[in-house]
């Protein structure tokens, strides 16, 4: 493996956010991620902000709650919870357990806290904050990397803008260097980096260049990579005449005895085409509007193996993304590249069903 | 608070029925909704359609593009009913609220310039889920003679806190808090003076404990901000009192769209578990772009399918082998608590990426309403 391109190093930052929309396979991707840092003996916790772990699932633990809890070697997860984060701030961290109790713990101003915008963004920011730049000299544990893998809806978008909308209210007191600081560790390109999940569809694509620039804009700066989830170009990479019309129609239609049965198999054909259709669209539309940041194909390993656990199919992703080199920042500011994997999904498929055996 | 008029008019009359359409990302909910609103419209119908983050395609078919907030009409090619379709437009919404709840001028001037005014403004049109329901309950009072409403919502398990959070807001918006705050702000106003003296010691405390934390500066301009908004807070909240009694009455249906994939499946099963514990009936589940029939009954299909899958070049048939057995999977699963189950074999016009046509969307609308007996 070259060094200088792997993965790992391509995306250094401490604090890694992986973005995307429900279903397009974010914390799959996030995990396997996390994993090969793990592997490359970096101690690493995924931070996880849902309303079911399903990280530890992956690992066969136990879900884990707002502490970390470890699941692989070198490798923890949590999943953050906005009440307990209150209470450690303000008991731990502000040493205000009298007002906590007299003020926050009012069931008034808990339905506040609940519903008024951006309190909870602030607290997970903050609890993050904790996670990379206090907890070594207050308890003495450092994570390498903290891997966030933000929910589906809502949350992944206003993360980044929460803190200087905060900041506008005119708030003054702990909230406000509360906002402050994490508002300083978010502008810290080398602290702080995202990554974009998406997959090769209509919807996703159209939403993908739609959040590119903006997450750009909030961030002051591109994300450093933008995965493309089940992907079938690695499968077409060496076996070209897999997917090809001509060829798969060719040696069906003899086969087949009704006419519509044939043309039900070209339809199911050209399904499957779109995706490499919509990656095209993809690499094309970002190779204009944000050219420097690479995007990485990840191969459907489902698609080869139904019956392939989530557990496995985060096993082969992992190994993928440790084969994948990825461009570096010189290669990358002048042209648009793609990075490539030195094996076929075809060849890791096969691996992983062996696996299983 | 006060209750509005409007809306008590619909209370006595009969309810529209309400069709939500919910699922997981990608699974072809906006496409499936807009055809079903169709296909009703055109059955004689009156329906409003309520969009959220429709694909270009399915903009351009509708001539959705250029819609204003409260939706347009969409021309129908044949029958006496009529579609009105819109895009959700939270930030919109919310000023149209503002100016209809009767402000001065002044008044809205001083609201959005107000900076919270104008960072709530733009956070809220996150949380699609809360206003989509306050939207779809003020559909009703703004077109008299409705006769279906059909919702498309946002993505994944998150459709939930559409129908969990109006209870969520109202306790908000009820809250004892808001009360205080207002009594705070007037309290340090020269005009206030009578209401301070009703605030109870234990509030004072409470009020003075959040000074501390935020500032005071933040704590009247918080204020200030809710009593201007007082008006919009107490339709929102009659009109989501609407749509939590609306959404549990017998003319709601729910439809789960789900894809031929385990993840649709695991958030379809999460939706329908969840519809059940808030005591809704159990959903008319629609399973899109599935194995075409034809194909799958072909005297040659099995046969040709097993002998390619032992060549070099079986990608193609193996992709085809696990779309049989995952759809299969699917069935099993959704089948033990749906209502019904309608399977739309993937589509010629629909599925293609070219131009969508209206016909095919309500073509495909129209399976729907027939197969999930939708009379």
């Amino acid at each position: 493996m070259n060094s200088s391109t792997n993965l790992t190093q391509r995306i250094p930052q401490r604090l890694v956010f992986f973005l995307g929309k429900g279903g397009v396979g974010r914390t799959t991707l996030a995990s396997s991620f996390a994993q090969l840092c793990a592997l490359n003996g970096e101690k690493t916790l995924i931070v996880q902000w849902a309303l079911h772990d399903s990280v530890s699932l992956l690992f066969s633990k136990p879900a884990a709650g707002h502490d970390s809890e470890p699941i692989a070697p070198n490798l923890w997860t949590m999943n953050f919870s906005p009440d307990e984060a209150i209470r450690e701030y303000f008991i731990d961290h502000l040493k205000m357990k009298l007002l906590y109790n007299l003020v926050i713990e009012n069931r008034h101003v808990q339905r506040l806290i609940h519903a008024a915008p951006g309190v909870q963004e602030l607290f997970f920011l903050g609890r993050l904050f904790w996670l990379v730049c206090l907890s070594e000299e207050i308890r003495g544990t450092r994570f390498d990397r903290v891997i966030v893998d933000t929910q589906a809806t809502g949350h992944g978008v206003s993360l980044f803008t929460v803190a200087p909308t905060i900041a506008q209210f005119g708030m003054t007191g702990p909230l406000a260097s509360e906002c402050e600081r994490v508002a300083k560790m978010l502008a810290d390109p080398k602290l702080v980096g995202t990554a974009l999940v998406t997959l090769p569809e209509e919807l996703p694509v159209e939403e993908t260049l739609e959040f590119l620039p903006r997450l750009t804009k909030d961030l002051g700066r591109a994300p450093a990579a933008l995965f493309i989830n089940r992907s079938l170009s690695p499968f077409m990479e060496k076996n070209h005449a897999s997917l090809d019309e001509k060829y798969v129609l060719g040696i069906w239609k003899d086969h087949l005895a009704s006419e519509q049965a044939v043309n039900a198999l070209g339809l199911l054909h050209k399904d499957l085409c779109k995706r490499v259709h919509f990656e095209e669209f993809l690499r094309q539309s970002t190779a204009k509007i944000a050219a420097e940041v690479p995007l990485i194909p990840i191969p459907d390993i489902g698609l080869a193996n139904p019956d392939a656990a989530a557990s496995a199919v985060l096993e082969g992703v992992t190994q993928w993304l440790g084969r994948t080199e990825a461009p570096t920042d010189s290669q990358s500011a002048h042209q648009h590249t793609t990075a490539h994997s030195p094996s076929t999904a075809d060849s890791l498929a096969a691996e992983i069903s062996e696996d299983q055996r | 608070m006060k209750k509005d008029s409007s809306t008590e008019k619909i209370d006595k009359q009969k309810l529209p029925r309400l069709h939500l359409f919910l699922g997981a990302g990608g699974v072809g909910k906006t496409t499936l909704s807009a055809g079903f609103a169709l296909a009703l419209a055109q059955q004689g119908r009156h329906v409003g359609l309520m969009s959220i983050d429709p694909a270009k395609r399915l903009q351009g078919a509708l001539g959705l593009a250029e819609l204003p907030e409260t939706g347009a009409r969409i021309e129908l090619s044949h029958g006496n009913g009529s579609l009105r379709a819109s895009v959700l437009h939270i930030g919109e919404s919310l000023k149209r609220w503002v100016s209809e709840a009767g402000l001065s001028e002044a008044a809205q001037d001083k609201l959005y310039a107000n900076t919270l005014f104008r960072a709530v403004a733009e956070r809220l049109a996150t949380a699609t889920d809360t206003f989509a329901a306050v939207r779809m309950a003020e559909w009703p009072e703004r077109e008299v003679g409705l006769t279906d409403l059909v919702v498309d919502t946002a993505p994944g398990i998150h459709a939930i806190d559409f129908l969990s959070k109006p209870e969520k807001l109202s306790a908000f918006l009820d809250g004892k808090l808001i009360e205080w705050l207002k009594w705070f702000a007037q309290e340090n106003q020269p005009q206030g003076g009578l209401i301070q003296r009703v605030v109870k010691g234990g509030a004072r405390r409470i009020l003075e404990g959040l000074s501390e934390l935020g500032g005071q500066r933040f704590m009247l301009h918080f204020a200030e901000f809710l009593i201007l908004l007082d008006e919009v807070f107490a339709r929102m909240m009659t009109r989501l009192d609407f749509a939590k009694h609306w959404l549990r009455s017998s003319e709601t249906h729910c439809y789960i769209v789900t894809s031929v994939r385990y993840d649709a499946v695991q958030v379809a099963s999460e939706l329908s578990r969840t519809l059940k514990s808030l005591k809704m009936k159990s959903a008319r589940v629609v399973i899109n772009r599935a194995f075409p029939e034809e194909l799958r009954q072909d005297a040659g299909f099995h046969e040709t399918l097993q002998r390619l899958r032992q060549q070099d070049a079986s990608f193609f048939a193996n992709y085809l082998e696990n779309f049989i057995i995952v759809q299969r999977r699917v069935q099993e699963q959704l089948g033990r608590t749906a209502e019904s189950i309608v399977t739309l074999p993937v589509a010629q016009h629909l599925d293609a990426h070219s131009s969508l046509r209206l016909e095919d969307l309500a073509s495909l609308g129209q399976k729907i309403v027939e197969q999930s007996g939708e009379t």
